[in-house]
């Protein structure tokens, strides 16, 4: 099977060791992988919302450059892309009409889309593609960590867009942690929001929201949380000294990406999965140094 | 919250715009808005509520369906949303609370308004009008300006010393030029 890889902006500029991991992962899982460079932000929700018909055709164009490229698959590596991309695609394989419109436009621009592309994301891919049997065993380091899964919010809902795990009590990033040899931690904020929708609108609700689920994270005992959207991230690591300053308390908790947590297992360098960009220094606990040494403190 | 007795103004007939009812009323994949049966569970679930008691979405989305247009589409509260989707997981009556915020947002866009919350949308739809792409730097002092990106003071000047900080100089994506012409004719009804 071949797979195309939509990059997102953010994985493309602030967050591009989410890119950089990606690539690597994939390499090493065998997923044959063909990154869409040329394609249009998804618009998130609000293109759809200013014009629908924009958001078709930018969209439908961005379906249309995977199937030019031979991909039956487009893996999306950001939780806002993921629903912004399965909405348009469920209204253009639904809606004939629909789908004829938007070809016309893409005719003018030398392209067409036969409305058959399947869009999902990394960790759906990992789950119901590769198999979580299968990357368990080409686990090189197990990851001796308590990892806590922030599932985000547009992988899960509206429960009706994405049926791969459940909106309620979601399993897949847990089962995932294990399969890397980790331990997943429970945590009151595993479904909620970070808040990025927020951020630049009222930055202190936003931070307040994502500042909670940080606290509970490490109340509970995490070492670090693994993200699978760059939003994400970038609330939770490039915030989190604004989050630490609202909340009057030091945090210094780690943000992972997904690939970056399957990269550190399947036996990549830190450098190499991008982790020295981080803004929360993730190195003292990925290297076990810092949980080895709260062990045996005490 | 605003059952405890916030006070509320009292609608007055001149705020009522039954044109914008109809809209409101029909934009529900449950034919209308009117199937709300003001349980609160959107409200309950919500996570903005959660740290902001004040934010209702209940109370946004009864205002737009008795029509009180203006109030609702100049009012930040439609963005503060955070589209977590909580709500529609757990309505009732399918009634998809934020992807009804989602509509009015869409209807503020595309009327002149002006606050944070347009600023900050129109600012990343235009990113992606010019450059195909968002250029978050871009993005971010269109919707904060210099000065609130200088209030973040020494916060702003760690994320450049980390190589954190989004391009402000970067690349669109190659045919843009074939798409604008297309663009044009879409945002004119033309196309």
């Amino acid at each position: 099977m071949k797979y195309a890889l939509y990059p997102g902006c953010v994985a493309e500029d602030s967050c591009k060791e989410l890119g950089m991991s990606m690539q690597l992962i994939a390499k090493k899982l065998g997923i044959d992988l063909v990154e869409i460079k040329d394609a249009t932000c998804c618009g998130s929700g609000y293109l759809h919302a200013y014009n629908r018909d924009l958001s078709l055709f930018l969209n439908g164009r961005t379906f249309a450059l995977a199937e030019k490229a031979g991909a039956d698959t487009l893996i999306v590596i950001c939780s806002l892309c993921l629903l912004a991309l399965e909405k348009v695609n469920t209204d253009l394989s639904s809606d004939p009409e629909l789908l004829e419109r938007t070809n016309e436009r893409l005719r003018r621009v030398g392209l067409h889309y036969s409305g058959r592309i399947k869009v999902k994301h990394l960790l759906q891919v990992l789950v119901e593609d590769i198999g979580l049997d299968n990357i368990a065993k080409k686990v090189k380091t197990p990851l001796d960590l308590n990892i806590a899964p922030f599932y985000s919010c547009q992988l899960l809902r509206p429960p009706d867009m994405h049926s791969f795990d459940d909106a309620n009590n979601p399993q897949t990033l847990d089962s995932l942690i294990k399969a890397l040899g980790g331990r997943p931690v429970d945590f009151p904020g595993k479904t909620k929001c970070c808040g990025f929708h927020l951020l630049m609108v009222n930055e202190d609700i936003a931070l307040n929201m994502s500042g909670k689920h940080l606290k509970d994270a490490k109340e509970c005992g995490a070492d670090c949380l693994v993200v699978p959207c760059p939003c994400c991230h970038l609330v939770f690591d490039m915030y989190q000294p604004r989050i630490e300053k609202k909340l009057g308390m030091s945090l210094k908790i780690p943000i992972l990406h997904l690939p970056q947590m399957i990269g550190l297992a399947l036996g990549f360098k830190p450098q190499e999965l991008g982790l020295n960009r981080h803004i929360i220094d993730p190195l003292p606990v990925v290297t076990g140094q810092k949980t080895k040494k709260a062990r045996a403190t005490g | 919250m605003d059952e405890q007795g916030s006070e509320l103004p009292p609608v007055v007939e001149e705020d009522i715009d039954p044109g914008f009812a109809d809209v409101v009323n029909k934009m529900s994949d449950a034919e209308s808005i009117r199937q709300c049966i003001e349980c609160g569970t959107c409200t309950g679930v919500c996570v903005v509520q959660d740290v902001y008691p004040e934010y209702n979405i209940r109370r946004i989305l009864t205002k737009a369906a008795l029509g009180l247009k203006n109030e609702v589409l100049e009012s930040e509260e439609i963005w503060m949303c955070a589209h977590c989707y909580s709500c529609i997981s757990r309505c009732p009556r399918g009634v998809r609370p934020s992807e009804r915020i989602a509509d009015l947002q869409g209807m503020a866009l595309r009327r002149y308004v002006n606050n944070q919350g347009v600023k900050h949308a129109k600012a990343y739809i235009d990113s992606i009008l010019t450059y195909g792409k968002i250029n978050e730097a871009k993005v971010t002092i269109n919707s904060i300006g210099y000065q609130g990106l200088m209030a973040q003071g020494m916060f702003a000047l760690t994320l450049i010393m980390k190589g954190k900080a989004p391009k402000y100089f970067k690349k669109g994506i190659t045919d843009m030029d074939k798409l604008k012409p297309i663009i044009e004719e879409i945002l004119e009804g033309k196309a």
